[in-house]
């Protein structure tokens, strides 16, 4: 339940189903604004998948994160 | 250990007479959903569960929302139904395996508001993928964005109305599966 104090973090996305769920599929990279087209470009040079587990994993135990070396590091102690 | 919130109670029987009522409505979604109930039909239940795991982000307000235990006919795909006071329905595993906080960030917000769903009706090995992501990104000095996010899945099914699953396009994919 929401209440009055935190009303304003929570207006942003639908509380309840809806029959009719946004569709996305083989999106262009041309159909991004340029701030996305960046974030999209910088991951498409990793050339191999990451564990999505183990990222879930860091983003719990650190929380400053300092940069991809600390990652990467933190994923292989995972 | 972080202690959170009261847990309000409604006797069951009030509960079911109304409910049943509604869940004639939803005949738009899949059976699975609709047959499927919380574990949490008793408060003390749910309260020994949020006593050992953080729902809070760090820094806010522990009055930005009271959690309920849902009734027995509840089901994560009703809606509102005339409730004076707005709610939305999350999973346990939303902040015991993928450690959501609330109040939810702007990416995810984007996210959820881009695909017009309510929290419960992405499937929550979607939702890992969010969090692996921000994480990611956070490491590369990049402002995760809904639609960056987006541009690395497939959304699945159209049909029936069932839990939403984002798929990775094999060729761009960038993270593996939550396994």
């Amino acid at each position: 339940m929401v209440k009055e104090e935190g009303k304003s973090y929570f207006l942003k996305f639908p509380f309840s189903w809806t029959g009719i769920p946004s569709r996305y599929k083989d999106m262009g990279t041309d159909e991004l604004l340029a701030v996305d087209k960046e974030v999209v470009e910088v991951l498409m040079k990793f050339s191999d998948n990451l564990p999505t587990k183990g990222l879930v994993r860091v983003y719990n135990s650190v929380h400053l994160i300092i940069d991809i070396e600390g990652i990467c590091l933190l994923l292989k102690l995972c | 250990m972080e202690t959170v919130t009261e847990v309000r109670e409604y006797p069951l029987e009030e509960l079911a007479e109304s409910n049943w009522q509604v869940k004639g409505r939803y005949g738009w979604v899949a059976v699975d959903i609709r047959n499927q109930s919380s574990l949490f039909l008793r408060s003390c239940l749910l309260n020994s569960w949020l006593n050992c795991t953080p729902i809070i982000a760090k820094g806010i307000s522990s009055g930005i929302i009271s959690l309920e235990r849902v009734s027995a006919i509840d089901s994560v795909c009703h809606g509102q139904e005339g409730a004076t006071e707005k709610f939305f329905y999350m999973y346990m595993c939303h902040f015991s395996q993928l450690h959501v906080r609330l109040p939810l960030d702007d990416f995810t917000m984007g996210v959820l508001r881009a695909l017009n769903i309510a929290p419960t009706h992405l499937h929550p090995n979607s939702w890992a993928y969010m969090q692996a992501f921000r994480v990611l990104c956070q490491s590369l000095y990049l402002q995760p964005s809904p639609y960056a996010f987006l541009y690395f899945y497939d959304t699945r099914p159209r049909q029936p109305t069932t839990w939403l699953s984002l798929v990775s396009c094999p060729s761009i994919s960038r993270l593996d599966a939550f396994s």
